[in-house]
């Protein structure tokens, strides 16, 4: 199998993800609930997991880093945190539905930022209209989509300018682009597990400059005599017990991108989506939807132009290719590029793909289109 | 003799166990006594009563507030230390 959906979640991890999964739910209880052994390996998990995160993405202390399941949990928190029922939002053209739902749920304007089409300077030009004014900004910094790199750190220095607290989607940029809390100054950074990161599905962290509203209420394991969530950060937000053994997981992923190089895995990524767009480019009847490369990371839509994209992402894994066809959770990123009517077909990679994968991936496309357009 | 240093979450007592220990100052975390506790379960570092104020210091200086700190009376109950 040549694994391309790793924007969905990355398949291919490295093999100490697995092995301290495998020992955290042998030797691991929950953290504060108890000092007994377990307990205290689970809770020294816990806490090891959010120092390595508090080193790869530069924030200053360690309790800044809340676990969630997933980053759609995260971008849930903040919403709820920042958010009133008819406050202006703005928000970028390429937002997923964990930004749109929770948003509209709250009862949200939306104010949407498209700008020229994958144009970062006409996204900021737009932007700098919009944020005046405005409750709040939630940006994704990579589109699931496409792929397209968005201006985050400019965006961040907008809002500071205006006073204007801002979110951030890491969804697709945490472990494959660098990620600099300090530098982007957002108030949330929303980051999934599972993805760049490398760790287990079901684990996601919430990235705090303050405090914020839980989403859940429960036991924490400490100040239990008060019906209230602890005012501190992790534990407010942290109720009921944790994922620990995702979180073992979820360490060593972070282990292992930060020991390998955010920018040594981003390197590695470009060089096998550029092998990869090259080879789609020359495929007839497959409309390539190309992202300026300066602008792009390791996502690649396309839109077969004899067959139907689901047709196309079935085919190919029937050959052994898992991509995904369809909107991708996010129809708004779809208006802002003109791809609403038919989706796309995405292929996503990952720094464990090679290039002899990227070519096989491009012929047995081309095979699959070729035949389909004799029949 | 020891004395013991609350905090208000175990990953804030877990953040000062490191600290102390990379001071220099060797500190054992603990689930915080019953009786030094007026919202239930807290977390706490025990240390050396002769270290105390050198890690109050050190915890100042990273920022990382603690609560009340204890010693034993001698009969099993708590004192508050005031420094």
């Amino acid at each position: 199998m040549i694994y391309l959906d790793s924007a969905a979640t990355t398949l291919l991890k490295p093999p100490s993800v697995a092995k301290a999964v495998e020992k955290a739910i042998r030797t691991c209880a929950s953290p504060g609930r108890g000092v007994h052994p377990p307990a205290m390996r689970a809770a020294d998990c816990a806490y090891a997991c959010r120092e390595e995160a508090t080193r790869l993405f530069g924030l200053d202390a360690p309790e800044r880093v809340t676990f969630t399941m997933n980053a759609t949990h995260g971008l849930n928190i903040a919403v709820r945190s920042l958010v009133q029922p008819g406050m202006r939002v703005v928000i970028s053209g390429y937002e997923h539905n964990a930004v749109v739902r929770p948003l509209v749920n709250v009862g949200a304007r939306l104010d949407v930022c498209v700008g020229e089409r994958f144009n970062p300077d006409s996204f900021l030009s737009e932007l700098k209209e919009k944020i005046p004014g405005a409750g709040a900004v939630v940006c994704t910094h990579v589109s699931n989509v496409f792929g397209f790199r968005l201006p985050v750190e400019e965006v961040g220095a907008l809002c500071r300018e205006n006073g204007v607290p801002l979110v951030i989607d890491a969804a697709q940029s945490a472990g494959h682009v660098p990620v600099d809390f300090s530098a982007l100054g957002a108030e949330f950074v929303a980051v999934p597990g599972h993805k760049g990161l490398m760790g287990p599905q079901g684990t996601g962290l919430l990235l705090c400059r303050n405090s914020a509203q839980p989403l859940l209420y429960g036991g924490t394991g400490n100040m239990s005599d008060s019906t209230a969530m602890p005012e501190d950060l992790p534990e407010r937000l942290e109720a009921g017990t944790q994922n620990v053994c995702g979180i073992a997981g979820l360490r060593e992923g972070i282990r292992f991108v930060r020991e390998t190089g955010v920018s040594r895995i981003a390197g590695r990524e470009a060089e096998l989506t550029q092998r990869l767009h090259r080879g789609l480019k020359l495929i007839p009847d497959l409309n390539v939807i190309s992202v300026p490369e300066k602008h792009r990371t390791g996502v690649i839509s396309v839109i077969p132009l004899s067959m139907s994209g689901e047709d196309l992402a079935a085919a190919l894994g029937e050959a052994g290719v898992a991509v995904r066809a369809g909107l991708h959770c996010a129809p708004l990123a779809h208006k802002t590029a003109g791809t609403v009517s038919t989706g796309t077909v995405r292929y996503s990679v990952c720094a464990f793909n090679t290039p002899e994968e990227m070519e096989k991936a491009v012929r047995i496309t081309e095979k699959i289109l070729k035949n389909r357009y004799k029949t | 003799m020891s004395v013991i240093i609350l905090f208000r979450s175990l990953t804030y007592a877990q953040r000062g166990v490191r600290v102390l220990g990379g001071g220099g100052i060797p500190a054992t975390l603990i689930k915080a006594p019953a009786e030094t506790t007026t919202r239930g379960c807290a977390y706490a570092a025990v240390l050396s009563r002769r270290k105390l104020r050198e890690a109050v210091e050190l915890l100042d200086s990273v920022s990382l507030p603690h609560g009340l700190i204890f010693e034993p009376d001698g009969s099993g109950g708590y004192t508050e230390v005031r420094l």
